[in-house]
């Protein structure tokens, strides 16, 4: 891979050239106070080119959204139907190394397994621009620890390093070396002493911290090792906001519901899953699993025992958006802890 | 792609957020975590406060029943329509045949417009709203004890707490960010007492968990306090620096011992002791409550009794310790902070105080009414009584909020002219002459204020649907009846805030970031985090005696059971929205009656059958759901269903201080229904 380096003011030069060739730039934005969302900056010049934290919402937003027509019913009757399509080519700014690893699981699911054409066609027509982390971007990441963090392996078009004089970029993908030739004169060879910066940044950042044995994980969750109390706990204090799955970078399900105005209307994909008991419920009021703390378990057996199976490698990428996020204080950082600490034998 | 930040329009804790448009479409919410209310949490409806708002069953154009049938007509048509038949009736009958009823869910300015419209243009004293229905109580009972009838302390100090005493109160699903913090409140250490007749999710954590009949609530904390004394753990420091009334008080308590109590409460005397040396021992403590205590013919004592508690614990007036009344609307605070009250003008300023009028009468240039209107319950009897003869309500539909629907039915059936302002064609509106569409929390800009008195902007994401918002449609009607109001939010923001002085620091531009906490009396104020430091706004805390007093109706043999009703985390009210959400339909897609294991057992009623549940007023068709969290005897069932309407059976015996309903104690039977 080649190793490249630019600086600080060839980066905008490069942002503002970038923007030129897509209809959509999501970057991190800052909006009230000091919340960060990913928005579209291509016509505002909003984008922060680093940033501390993380964006409360990943790219999934916007490939696979809350909320999203699938298509327009002219009629219902007549089953007149016009897709939706949406070919909008977007560059993707500043994204974290761990949202980065969730686009390459969400890419098996949407686009190598089944190909599901709305996601597939956004998928595509994106392009992915990391930037790695120089810090934990908030109390609750453990990216590291999940191995997807803080630099991207794979899954990126350019991933941006942070380093005193400038940025150190990555190539990764022909997409991504295509960019740069175009923009050459903006970036320069990476001098050999920035690697040895780079490798020090990870020396801070991984000071005292060791990987999650995923693997050992999730094989006490499939033989059923944990504890009874542990998904007890969980399930006093799931309110079922939704939320974990909302923000989840890699959680995938969702429902179909029409939405007509007579014989008009749209057919529409929303964000479902697994903390709900109307998810899992049949016909006539049966569910398999009648308890509530055996909804919201799926949420943690499917991150962190069956993609593992499925995958190689676990789904929760430690990005801690769910425990940002949840009101009964459920933790997957401490919840694999008391797994891998407490199981029963 | 736009992105707007705004507050939810849900319940009252005034959670913060952003609105995703798409193409003028709204697709996602996205939790601020720099709103200071909600820090980047939000409950399952807020998460989906997006989904019903662009409904296919939204209200778009004004309807006029024409011959039994609405008929979809233009503004122009409708607004003179109205403005006409107005007139009509205020020369027929005089000012005093208008009752007006504005919203809990519509902004503080279009409340304030709304107050202004029926006072200065239609020249009535009757304007209320459905605080009437939920948290009237604390006002008038916190207003005497403390002076000030709204929550103490904010939610922040809650995490923080050492005891939280939660009484009548849901926080996980009624309020559910303020549940986050009582959760973190269990995570830090704190020792939770639950009283409730069932076991609400707070009590599985809870240190003591007290299980008494509904609507035995003073009896319960009299004898509380009344332990508290004889074990010397009051505050005797508290009560002579900072209060009144203590001997009037012990006069009363001084019978109330926990033993007496046993048989009225259920309870035995033992836990009542153990929970009352918990709350008054704890280094911070504080009451959290909601409509659980208000909703009884003796709300407002129920709520003085907390008072007096607070007060001889000396668990008030100061950092982590007070009462949270916790509203049950996204601004029901600040519908009664703008006036929309028969008493008072904006800011509590009292409609009898002269120097008052006086100065609203100067500012708005007409002549006002003097004294007292009718509240939302009076209103109701006035209607069937034949004085009423025209009621103007917005956003709100008392066909299925109000207890006893079927008197509500006489009461609306009655009136001579019904105007609704609705953003869905609900039960009330159904009944209305002229239904005119309103709009939304996402179509328009504003404030909103949570049960923690802090005003947060409300801005729009989208344009009305109907065209116009709220305040729109009652500035052309006031213009129409010869009056003409400000109509852009801000301004009327700022009007408010000249004219009432515990606001008058309030403006949009001090909005920004993360809204005030009230008093802010001035300009540079900062706002108010916690009332009564040092001194309460009465001056000294006031101890007034209160008594038990049996509900309007006790079990009897012919209706054995005490049926309660509540909340749905998945749904709000009247369902006019959430029932529209396809997740949370979902989850509780139909009305139920919940009924203990033991007694499901002895009527040989099984899981999901059909029953009936009967009471003097009416009955209803429901299915089963049988539990061992609720207490035996008593029957309990949500108000969310319109088709289903659970108030046809409750009781609309009243507070006689606050004429709030007895929405939470009603004599019921339940039996099966064959085939």
């Amino acid at each position: 891979m080649e190793k490249l380096f630019i600086t600080q003011e060839n980066l905008k030069i490069f942002v503002k050239n970038l923007k030129n060739d897509c209809d959509e730039f999501i970057a991190p934005r800052k909006e009230n106070v000091d919340d960060i969302i990913f928005g579209d900056t291509k016509d505002n010049g909003r984008e922060l080119s680093t940033y501390d934290g993380n964006s409360v919402t990943s790219p999934r937003s916007f490939l696979l959204p809350q909320t999203e027509p699938l298509f327009e019913i002219k009629s219902a009757k007549d089953c007149v139907l016009l897709p939706v399509e949406d070919r909008k080519k977007r560059i993707f700014y500043g994204v974290r190394p761990c949202d980065i690893k969730a686009l390459t699981l969400m890419r098996k699911f949407f686009v190598d397994e089944l190909a599901d054409l709305p996601y597939k066609e956004k998928f595509e027509n994106s392009t992915f621009i990391a930037l790695s982390c120089d810090k934990r971007c908030s109390k609750e990441c453990f990216c590291y620890e999940m191995d997807s963090g803080p630099y991207a392996k794979e899954g990126f078009d350019l991933q941006l390093t942070k380093i005193q004089q400038g940025y150190y970029v990555n190539i990764g993908s022909k997409k991504g070396s295509q960019i740069i030739r175009r923009q050459k004169k903006l970036f320069a060879n990476a001098a050999p002493e920035f690697a040895k910066e780079i490798k020090n940044i990870l020396k801070d950042f991984t000071k005292g911290i060791e990987k999650i044995d995923y693997k050992k994980l999730a094989g006490i969750i499939k033989q059923e090792k944990v504890k009874e109390s542990v998904w007890d706990d969980i399930g006093v204090r799931c309110v079922v906001c939704s939320g974990c799955i909302t923000l989840c970078p890699t959680c995938s399900c969702f429902s179909i519901a029409d939405r007509l105005n007579g014989d008009k209307g749209m057919r529409m994909r929303y964000c479902d899953g697994c903390p709900y008991a109307g998810f899992t419920r049949m016909a006539g009021g049966s569910t398999p699993f009648p308890r509530h703390r055996d909804h919201i378990r799926r949420f943690f057996e499917h991150k962190l025992s069956v993609d593992v199976e499925r995958y190689g490698t676990p789904s929760c990428v430690g990005c801690g958006r769910c425990i940002q996020t949840c009101p009964g204080n459920i933790n997957i950082r401490k919840f694999i802890n008391s797994v891998l600490e407490a199981q029963v034998l | 792609m736009a992105r707007v930040l705004t507050t939810c329009p849900y319940c009252g804790v005034g959670c913060g957020f952003y609105l995703e448009v798409v193409d003028g479409r709204l697709v996602g919410v996205i939790p601020s975590r720099s709103n200071s209310v909600s820090k980047g949490r939000l409950c399952v409806k807020g998460w989906h406060a997006h989904e019903p708002i662009q409904h296919p069953d939204r209200l778009r154009a004004p309807l006029i029943k024409k011959n039994g049938k609405f008929e979809e007509v233009s503004w122009d048509e409708a607004l003179e329509f109205v403005a006409g038949r107005l007139k009509e009736i205020k020369t027929k009958y005089g000012p005093e045949a208008f009752a007006v009823c504005t919203s809990a869910r519509c902004t503080n300015e279009e409340n304030y417009l709304m107050m202004k419209f029926a006072r200065a243009v239609l020249g009535t004293k009757n304007v209320d709203h459905c605080a009437r229905t939920c948290h009237a109580a604390t006002v008038s009972g916190l207003n005497q004890s403390f002076g000030s009838g709204a929550s103490t302390n904010s939610y922040d100090e809650l995490p923080f707490m050492d005891c939280i005493l939660i009484i009548g109160s849901n926080p996980t699903e009624a309020h559910p960010i303020v549940g986050w913090r009582v959760r973190s409140a269990i995570d830090n250490g704190a020792k939770i007492i639950v009283c409730d007749p069932r076991k609400i999710l707070p009590a599985e954590s809870a240190d003591i968990y007290i299980q008494h009949y509904p609507g035995t609530d003073i009896a319960l904390i009299n004898a509380m306090i009344n332990f508290i004394v004889t074990q010397n753990l009051h505050n005797k420091e508290f009560i002579e620096e900072r209060t009144e009334g203590f001997e009037q008080l012990w006069q009363v308590v001084k019978d109330y011992t926990p033993e007496s109590v046993e048989g009225i409460t259920g309870i035995k005397s033992s836990q009542i002791k153990q929970a009352a040396k918990l709350y008054a021992a704890s280094k911070r403590s504080c009451i959290m409550y909601s409509l659980g205590m208000t909703e009884h013919i003796v709300g407002t004592d129920n709520i003085i009794s907390m008072a007096n508690l607070a007060m001889v614990c000396g668990h008030v007036g100061k950092e982590f310790s007070g009462l949270y009344p916790m509203r049950g609307q996204n601004n029901v605070q600040g519908a009664c902070d703008m006036g929309a009250l028969p008493n008072v003008y904006s800011g509590y300023q009292s409609v009898a105080d002269e120097e008052v009028r006086d100065k609203f009468e100067k500012l708005w240039k007409v002549d006002l009414p003097s004294g007292t209107g009718l509240t939302l319950t009076d209103m109701m009897f006035k209607a069937i009584e034949g004085a009423l003869k025209c009621f103007y309500i917005i956003g709100e539909d008392q066909l299925r909020t109000d207890p006893d629907t079927h008197m509500i039915e006489r009461a609306l059936g009655s009136l001579d002219f019904l105007v609704v302002q609705e953003i869905f064609l609900s039960e009330t509106a159904k009944k209305a002459d002229v239904v005119l569409p309103g709009a939304s929390f996402a179509e328009k800009d504003g404030t909103f204020t949570c049960a923690e008195r802090r005003f947060q902007r409300v801005r729009k994401a989208i344009e009305p649907i109907s065209g116009k918002t709220d305040g729109d449609i009652i500035c052309e009607i006031s213009k129409r009846l010869g009056y003409v109001m400000e109509s852009d939010p801000k301004k009327v923001c700022d009007e408010m805030a000249s004219v009432s002085p515990i606001f008058a620091g309030v403006s949009f531009e001090r909005l920004e970031g993360n809204g005030l906490q009230w008093p802010v009396p001035s300009k540079d104020h900062p706002g108010t985090p916690v009332v009564h430091l040092g001194k309460f706004r009465r001056g000294a805390g006031k101890f007034i005696p209160v008594k038990n007093k049996p509900p309007a109706e006790v079990p009897d043999k012919e209706y054995p059971f005490v049926l309660s009703t509540g909340r749905l985390l998945f749904h709000y009210n009247t369902g006019t929205m959430t029932t529209r959400v396809a997740n949370l339909i979902r989850e509780y897609p139909r009305n139920f009656v919940q009924i203990n294991t033991t007694d499901a057992e002895r009527l040989d009623i099984k899981r999901r059958q059909k029953v009936k549940v009967k009471t003097r007023r009416g009955e209803l068709e429901v299915l089963a759901e049988i539990t061992d969290k609720i207490k035996m005897g008593v029957l309990w069932m949500p108000f969310h269903f319109s088709n289903e309407p659970t108030n046809v059976l409750t009781n609309s015996a009243f507070d006689p201080v606050c004429r709030t309903g007895e929405y939470k104690v009603c004599a019921a039977r339940i039996e099966k229904v064959e085939g």
